[in-house]
């Protein structure tokens, strides 16, 4: 097995990428909630070896629990992993002298390594000339220069490779590690090095130097950050109406298809109010998200993504966090659960779990369906002025009540449970790179499919589960009963009800909050499926919208509050359970659950009873 | 003479000279060595976040952008070249 390990930033992801290509598989280290990206890698000669992406380290002592990853795996402590056989230390060639310190610490382990000199033409471009020849005499092991993102030195990196990889049969050669060297001797060493590589250099004006003065400026700086912000969140729900509506075309065909196909009954209710008006709803947001990573990916590989984080640390330390907070809480506007698993980059452990705890305020893309769906049947369609719409208005006032509770949430968690030190902020800013389209497209890739299987699964099963409980027990025939009031599901709502009634939820809404526990969204989906069930086969009824049926059951206040609910309530099983994982127990997600419940309990209350005396 | 760097006028190429280890935990010093920050270290300040320049600073250090509180630029003395011009003149 091959481990690719190096400083992050030195372009091992993309390294990666261009070794394994499609051939990879995204998972989780057992017991922690860092990502396991393994692959594999075709030798010329036909053997394959596997190859493992490691979390970018600045050396074997680990302050985070990416890094502990990174040691452990090296070790051979990491559960569930092999020791690598061969290490590919991946360097960023214009920053050889700091990257070179942790190459040297590594080649000290006396495994068979290479390493790749990657980002040349970066280093070109700063002026730089390097001689990789120089380099590996000095540090005693093969130098291959690379370009990951433009594929160059691949085939001079898989030949290394090769020559290093054991044969079959052939035992493992035995590791002979070097005498450890203290870190000022390391810096020293890895300094002298650098400079003994350096052909030519050349001071150049530096397009990252550019493009910094206006990003990082103290005005223009948060400006363009806001104005990216407003654009990433315009084009998620303008470029999704096409893909979106196709969606909804394909699963209107299906119903079709299977209504022809089937004769009335069990089977086909099931099929269709269950498995294709359910998992539908949900699937129908895929664009959304997808648009949403898409932004997030870009800002990552181009190298903006730890400006804005530079930017926004002002704001995060009056609340008691740091500025690496940002890209955890950016994206968990797309999901919660990356947002938590990015989490583990933030080395200080109160600002870790901080940032874990206030994850799931910020509007996640599951979210969307719930608020798209009231926004439109309750938000009159006009304008307020200045070309702004109402609806879309109600909506930023949604995403703004969540980012605006999440640091009202931080600030008292910093002054209460998770007391401590302010936290610190110490990061590389990366230079600017442009991004390679097949490796976002490979990342948006992944996470379509990460959906889709919780759209297969969860979601399914969950909607399925509801169809049942909603459907039965039948009420006796002509008693003049619902059917879904009589229901399992209708009687388990009724239970909740008491308690739900004071903040203006009414039945349908008590039962939508039970499935919705398992994945926001699936309370748009169990609302469908209730109107579904409860239409039956009233022809008229169905081809109505759900919208427009919850138009004439709910009123305004009703509404309003359900919108208010869903800005804190933590309905996500998948955001409970990583919680759990990353915090290494359940005292902190049950806190979570318990004052997130709390705070949606008191704003959608709040809400109802403002909107009931106002009028509304 | 050393200025502080959250002194240190913008673009302007320095050394780093001493740095109050003790101004901050043992964590944070020794990501800021591996982030090459160390006495020695040629650094130049490149931005300062925030208004009044309380915020975040970005400084290269080496061949590296690296990102940093006021705290911790506070805890960093560098000298500019002209600095040590002058004092190899002196003497």
């Amino acid at each position: 097995m091959i481990a690719l390990v190096g400083n992050p930033n030195a372009g091992k992801s993309a390294l990666f990428n261009a070794l394994t290509g499609a051939r990879q598989k995204v998972g989780n280290y057992p017991g922690v909630t860092v990502e396991r990206k393994a692959g594999r890698l075709a030798l010329a000669d036909g053997r394959h070896v596997d190859i493992v992406d490691l979390p970018g380290s600045y050396s074997l002592d680990a302050k985070s629990p990416d890094e502990e990853v990174t040691r452990n795996v090296v070790f051979g402590y990491q559960e569930g992993e092999r020791q690598p056989d061969i290490l590919v230390i991946v360097v960023d060639a214009a920053n050889l002298d700091n990257h070179l310190r942790f190459a040297l610490e590594l080649i000290a382990l006396g495994r068979p390594s290479i390493v790749a000199l990657n980002m040349v033409d970066l280093a070109t471009r700063d002026g730089l000339e390097l001689d990789a020849k120089q380099l590996s005499e000095d540090l005693g092991v093969p130098v291959i220069p690379t370009v990951a993102v433009r594929r160059r030195g691949l085939d001079h990196l898989r030949e290394a490779i090769e020559a290093a990889v054991p044969a079959h049969g052939q035992p493992r050669g035995a590791f002979v590690p070097h005498a450890t060297r203290s870190e000022a001797e390391l810096r020293r060493e890895a300094q002298r090095i650098a400079r003994r590589a350096v052909v030519r250099e050349t001071p150049t004006r530096r397009l990252t130097g550019v493009i910094d003065k206006a990003v990082l400026h103290p005005v223009a700086g948060p400006l363009i950050l806001l104005g990216l912000l407003f654009v990433i969140f315009q084009a998620v729900f303008s470029w999704s109406e096409a893909p979106v509506a196709w969606i909804e075309e394909t699963f209107a065909a299906l119903q079709t298809g299977v209504e022809a196909l089937l004769p009335a009954g069990f089977l086909r209710d099931l099929i269709i109010q269950g498995v294709i008006n359910g998992v539908g709803s949900v699937v129908v947001f895929l664009p959304q998200i997808l648009i949403l990573f898409f932004f997030i990916l870009m800002l990552e590989a181009t190298g903006y993504m730890t400006r804005a984080a530079f930017l926004m640390d002002g704001l995060m330390a009056k609340v008691g966090l740091s500025g690496r907070a940002f890209i955890p809480l950016l994206s968990s506007f797309a999901c919660a659960i990356p947002g938590i698993m990015a989490t583990r980059t933030i080395a200080d452990p109160k600002d870790r779990l901080t940032t874990i705890l206030i994850a799931p305020l910020m509007t996640c893309s599951a979210r969307l369906p719930v608020y798209t769906l009231i926004i439109g049947a309750f938000i009159p369609n006009r304008d307020v002025g200045a070309g702004i719409g109402l609806q879309g208005l109600v909506m930023f006032g949604l995403y703004v009540s969540g980012i605006v509770g999440a640091l009202v949430a931080a600030t008292l968690l910093r002054l209460g449970v998770v007391k401590g030190s302010g936290g610190s902020f110490l990061m590389e800013l990366p230079k600017y790179q442009m991004p390679l389209l097949r490796d976002i497209i490979l990342g948006l890739w992944q996470r379509a499919w990460i959906f889709l299987r919780r759209a297969g699964t969860i979601i399914f099963a969950t909607t399925i589960a509801l169809w049942l409980l909603l459907s039965y027990p039948k009420p006796p025939e002509n008693s003049g009963q619902s059917l879904v009031e009589y229901s399992a599901a209708g009687r388990i709502a009724s239970v909740l009800e008491p308690v739900l009634r004071p903040i203006g939820f009414n039945h349908e809404i008590s039962l939508a909050l039970i499935p919705a526990m398992a994945a926001r969204e699936v309370a748009v989906s169990a609302l469908a499926t209730a109107n579904a069930v409860e239409e039956g086969d009233d022809e008229e009824a169905t081809a109505q919208s759900l919208a427009e049926r919850l138009q004439g059951r709910w009123s305004l206040p009703t509404a309003l509050a359900f919108l208010a609910w869903f800005v804190f309530a933590p309905q996500c099983i998948s955001t409970i359970a990583v919680a759990r994982r990353e915090t290494n127990g359940w005292r902190w997600p049950m806190f979570m659950v318990g004052y997130l419940f709390a705070l949606a309990y008191i704003a959608a209350g709040a809400t109802y009873w403002t909107a009931v005396a106002t009028g509304l | 003479m050393p200025v502080l760097l959250t002194a240190l006028t913008p673009n302007r190429p320095a050394y780093v000279d001493t740095v109050d280890w003790t101004a901050m935990s043992e964590m944070d010093g020794k990501r800021l060595r591996e982030l090459g920050l160390c006495e020695g270290a040629s650094i130049e300040l490149l931005h300062r976040a925030g208004f009044a320049g309380r915020g975040a600073h970005a400084c290269r250090v080496g061949r590296m952008i690296v990102a940093m509180r006021a705290a911790h630029a506070a805890a960093i003395h560098v000298r500019t070249g002209a600095d040590i011009e002058g004092e190899a003149g002196a003497s």
